[in-house]
């Protein structure tokens, strides 16, 4: 949890530094999503799936990895805090950030956070995309 | 020789005498009346003897072909073909446009995915199921629904709305969606009820039986037994329904299952169970243009994309039920569905469920 804490306010100083990983699943219809992000021995790179198929693999820009990685942080501490009660949930998801040793799990439903765990998806997919595309050309 | 004439005239006569008889009774007596003809009329021939080998395994005959299948109106693609196509097209729009954020990007992606020719398609199945389902609960008779409850299931499907960007700001809390291939259902904290299709739905789905079943199933949420419960309604007729799924084992009932809680299958085999009726109305009105094999390819599109997940990958078995189950056991087994595919009803099965079963024994 200090390790959480320090990467929620100290980022992005010690990104690369310390080897980590963000991993967020989530279940939308019948379909099941998967986003990770390592960033291993200053090499960061994302892979998204869908139901076990690799829709896109890649590296990701290190200079914007560490500011993701501290919203995600942040998102895990916030449902810590303040855990929202709600009904039977047809779109669950759960976020998992490793940093170091240190595991951190959250877990909730899609349509509570006013829809903030769809936007940091979208966020982790774009720096996927947009690096890939950099990378090729 | 003059007798021999006489008797000959007389036999004639008598033959037909007998025949003129026999032809009288047999065109006006009630006996002889053919009785099939007014059968017909209201039970369309169903081959009773014979029936195609298909017939025995539904889930085979629609799963069994792989990669796309085309029906007279369209086809169908597996998902991960919808995501692949909208990624591409979100990976050009970056590649060509560097110096956009986040936000045009995603208005440009929309603006090309969410033409207004895709918008129109999905807009004219979703008008089209919305009046099919209300008309499928008007219809019931007062033994199943009395007119309160009516009333009460029909204002939950017309406050429902479907929501399709643009403008982006309509998705502006879930913004992944826009290379999603998911259409669903959903009920807000504060109680808006609402369909939202992603992206990648609309670059595969073109076939209008896959999206009547897509709508119908998502549609019928509005309406499934946990969302009544939640809204604090019962129906007795719903839970006639329940068991009699429960019985057949359309829901799989484990030790742990606790109605409407997570991995429980109710809320998604009511919703299939609906989306067959419908899809039954959408094949039904088409039968007298199609020939049989359209009709099959039809039928199949309708649920080709639920064979998908019995491939090797990771299933939400818990909530939803097997495929094979979706595809044999509810969309298979529904009279009207068998009787356009040219098939039987199934011996093993009694009855298929409908809101008016009784149920034997203990479940």
């Amino acid at each position: 949890m200090i390790k959480l804490f320090i990467y929620a306010f100290c980022l992005p100083l010690q990104a690369g530094q310390i080897n980590s990983s963000i991993e967020i699943q989530y279940a939308l219809g019948r379909d099941h999503y998967r986003f990770v992000a390592t960033s291993q021995n200053s090499s960061i790179v994302a892979n998204t799936f869908l139901n076990r198929q690799v829709l896109d693999t890649g590296p990701i820009d290190s200079n914007r990895y560490p500011l993701f990685l501290k919203r995600v942080s942040d998102f895990i501490s916030q449902i810590k805090k303040d855990p929202i009660p709600r009904p039977p949930c047809r779109s669950p998801f759960r976020i998992t950030v490793k940093i170091g040793s240190e595991i951190h799990i959250a877990s909730g439903c899609r349509s509570t956070n006013g829809g903030e765990l769809s936007k940091l998806v979208r966020d982790g997919e774009f720096l996927l995309y947009s690096k890939n595309e950099c990378e090729q050309k | 020789m003059l007798q021999t004439l006489r008797f000959r005239f007389l036999l004639g006569a008598v033959i037909l005498c007998i025949s003129v008889v026999q032809i009288f009774r047999k065109s006006f007596h009630p006996a002889f009346l053919e009785k099939p003809a007014e059968a017909d009329v209201l039970h369309p021939p169903v081959i009773r003897e014979y029936q195609p080998k298909y017939c025995d395994n539904v889930y085979q005959l629609f799963c069994q072909k792989r990669g796309v299948s085309q029906d007279p109106t369209g086809f169908v693609h597996p998902d991960i073909d919808g995501e692949m196509q909208a990624l591409k097209i979100y990976k050009d729009i970056i590649r060509q446009h560097r110096d956009w954020n986040v936000e045009q990007i995603d208005e440009e992606l929309v603006h090309q995915i969410f033409n207004p020719k895709r918008r129109e398609q999905v807009l004219t199945a979703a008008r089209w199921v919305k009046r099919q389902i209300e008309n499928f609960i008007s219809r019931q008779p007062r033994s199943v629904f009395n007119a309160q409850e009516k009333r009460q299931i029909l204002s939950r499907i017309r406050k429902t709305e479907l929501e399709l960007p643009p403008p982006i700001s309509l998705y502006a809390d879930e913004p992944d969606l826009f290379t999603r291939n998911e259409v669903y259902y959903q009920r807000t904290l504060d109680g808006k009820m609402r369909l939202r299709v992603g992206g990648a739905f609309l670059l595969i789905a073109k076939s209008w039986f896959n999206l009547v079943f897509t709508l119908a199933h998502e549609w019928a949420h509005s309406i499934d037994p946990c969302e009544i419960r939640s809204a604090h309604l019962s129906f007795p007729a719903y839970d006639r329904l329940t068991a009699c799924l429960l019985q057949r084992g359309l829901i799989i009932s484990h030790k742990t299952r606790s109605e409407c809680q997570e991995n429980d299958q109710l809320s998604e085999t009511f919703a299939d169970w609906i989306a067959v009726q419908i899809t039954a109305d959408a094949l039904a009105s088409f039968s007298t243009e199609f020939q049989t094999d359209q009709i099959i390819n039809a039928a199949r599109n309708s649920v080709r994309d639920l064979c998908e997940q019995d491939e090797d990958i990771e299933i939400d078995t818990l909530s939803y039920p097997a495929p094979r189950v979706r595809i044999e056991g509810i969309f298979g087994n529904n009279p009207h569905i068998r009787h356009l595919l040219g098939c039987t009803l199934p011996k093993k099965e009694p009855s298929y469920c409908t809101f008016e079963s009784k149920t034997t024994g203990s479940l």
